[in-house]
């Protein structure tokens, strides 16, 4: 059974951890050639640190790319939460409604 | 500054927020022990690393612990019959590509506005407001760039926004990062933060609903059958 609840916990933890690694590793940069004690050493640890910052967002990116290429989940065809998604006008509208349009065109492909 | 913001919005949930449950489960007391205290291991491994070593006694343990912990969390996870984490979910290539892409997001984020803070002080000699009011280009962009992003992103998907964010923002803070100096005049820089604002501001639009969109129409349709 799924649980939105729990899909949203997973994705706030993550980005939690995200932030406290992100932090973590920017600043054993910044502490292993600057320091905060004047502005040039401060600069010298600044500079490679945001640098690192500038690979964090590389590396999403690439892992940006999974985003909506395949089914939305592993759920088999005749499923019955699909078959419900398929069966029911309401339900079909409010789904293709909210969700973006390779999403939907999942959903027909699962009905 | 916090605490008021904090008690006003706990004040508003109250009031304007329903209650939603889902089915009841039972706390796993185990996986909670596990995933807590590798999360700890880990963060407290690369946080003191700076400061001990990264060859310290104290610097390998902590991260060896963490990592063993989390491993054991996954397989934990994987055997018992109400899962905190469910690991199916991660068999849909959206959902695992989306949050991993908002875990480096976070990360990003967060270290770079805290440097970032932290140069224009100590580095630049700015106070606190005047680098506040400096860097208000590169943060409040989202107020304009976000609701853009999200409409922009229903005709074209979400893909595609979400990379150029994060191309964007790794542009920005690269070249700052090659480019920043004492002597560096504001002005232009400015304008290579904007990017890395811009760039932001459009991934946690679309990140963050990518990372459930997937499981929406389910979640819905299980709830309308």
């Amino acid at each position: 059974m799924l649980d939105m609840g729990k899909a949203s916990g997973v994705k706030s933890t993550l980005q939690r951890f995200g932030s406290a690694f992100g932090v973590a590793v920017a600043t054993s940069i910044f502490a292993s050639v600057g320091t905060l004690a004047d502005p040039t050493a401060v600069t010298a640890g600044y500079r490679p640190a945001l640098a690192a910052c500038a690979v964090m967002a590389l590396v999403g990116a690439l892992t940006a790319l999974a985003i909506g290429k395949r089914p939305a989940l592993a759920i088999a065809p005749g499923d019955q939460t699909v078959t419900i998604a398929a069966e029911s006008t309401l339900a079909s509208a409010l789904v293709v409604e909210h969700v973006a349009p390779e999403d939907s065109r999942e959903v027909e492909m699962f009905a | 500054m916090n605490v008021p913001i904090g008690l006003i919005g706990a004040v508003l949930a109250l009031g304007r927020l329903d209650e939603s449950k889902g089915a009841p489960t039972r706390l796993d007391l185990v996986a909670v022990a596990l995933v807590s205290g590798g999360a700890i291991g880990i963060v407290l491994g690369l946080v003191r690393a700076s400061s001990v070593g990264w060859g310290s006694a104290e610097t390998v343990v902590s991260l060896t612990v963490g990592v063993r912990l989390t491993a054991a969390f996954i397989l934990w996870e994987g055997r018992v019959r109400e899962p905190m984490l469910p690991l199916r979910l991660f068999r849909s290539v959206s959902f695992a590509g989306a949050n991993a892409a908002g875990c480096f997001m976070a990360a990003s984020l967060t270290a770079s506005a805290f440097l970032t803070a932290q140069f224009f002080q100590f580095g630049l000699g700015y106070s606190p407001v005047e680098t506040g009011v400096r860097l208000l280009p590169w943060t409040a962009t989202a107020l304009v760039i976000a609701p853009a992003a999200g409409a922009l992103s229903d005709r074209v998907g979400r893909r595609p926004i979400a990379v150029l964010g994060l191309v964007l923002t790794a542009l920005g803070l690269g070249r700052y990062s090659m480019t920043a100096g004492l002597g560096t005049a504001y002005f232009p820089a400015i304008l290579t933060l904007t990017l890395a604002g811009v760039g932001i501001s459009m991934a946690l639009a679309i990140v963050t609903t990518a990372a459930l969109a997937p499981l929406a129409c389910w979640t819905w349709a299980k709830h309308l059958g």
